[in-house]
């Protein structure tokens, strides 16, 4: 090995905007913030449930004004590209995680996740829109 | 950070099932209480409050309250500690992860507080 001292390799610049794999990967990485925030926003609603209607009210008058709005799609639109992703990473777990098991169908895994994420969603929204109760 | 490493299959736990919590409930709570409530598609506000205690401020909804929201703290946590290591921080991953757990154990602290009071 030679003794030349030489510089530490490091990644080129702007290394993540050269293949749309790895833009899509670092975007998936980057919705832990997005995620973070959604969880600031959901507690400080449930906060101000627990403080009284008038609290309530309040808070959905910031949510619904054209700035809450415009943030809201925004953290809605990478809240789905999360769930799309993280869904069809997770289906692809099973099939190298239980070795000596035969591995399940990868489909199957996969169709099954989605079909429970929308009975999910669609349960929460049901729920919550007062259709039932 | 040796205790970090140690507890690495349980950082992985948490991240796995955080994502599946965050994936799975986020989107449509996020969209009920930042557009369906506020733009009046499921009634008035003194409605969506009355709703929203109805089904949240008893045992099951408060536990499962607290399940996503503290587990999508600890799935971000973890997922944004290895995304900067991706970006080169191997350095200071000391510090990135303490501050980076210690945020999701405050944000998990912080729910049971918030989410217990409804």
């Amino acid at each position: 090995m030679s003794s030349t001292p030489t510089l530490a390799a490091r990644e080129p610049d702007g290394w993540w905007t050269g293949h749309p794999r790895y833009r899509n990967y670092v975007l998936f990485a980057a919705t832990g913030i997005v995620l973070s925030i959604v969880n600031v926003i959901i507690l400080l609603t449930v906060s101000a449930a627990a403080q009284g209607a008038a609290a309530w009210a309040r808070v959905l008058g910031v949510l619904g004004s054209p700035l809450g709005l415009l943030v809201s799609a925004f953290l809605l639109l990478a809240t789905l590209f999360f769930a799309i992703r993280y869904l069809r990473v997770g289906a692809k777990i099973p099939a190298v995680r239980l070795g000596p098991i035969p591995a399940p169908n990868m489909t199957l895994v996969l169709v099954l996740q989605f079909v429970g994420f929308i009975t999910v969603s669609l349960a929460v929204i049901v729920a919550l829109s007062g259709i039932i109760v | 950070m040796k205790l970090i490493r140690a507890l690495e299959p349980l950082w992985w736990m948490l991240f796995g099932a955080g994502g599946f919590m965050a994936a799975f409930f986020l989107p449509a709570l996020l969209f009920v209480l930042a557009f369906a409530f506020p733009l009046g598609w499921f009634g008035d506000s003194t409605e969506t409050f009355l709703r929203f205690k109805q089904l949240f401020a008893n045992a099951i909804g408060k536990t499962l309250l607290i399940l996503v929201i503290s587990l999508t703290f600890w799935h971000a946590a973890h997922h944004l500690r290895h995304f900067a290591i991706d970006l080169g921080f191997q350095d200071v991953q000391g510090p990135v992860s303490h501050l980076l757990y210690g945020g999701a154990l405050v944000g998990t602290l912080a729910s049971i507080a918030i989410i217990g009071a409804l």
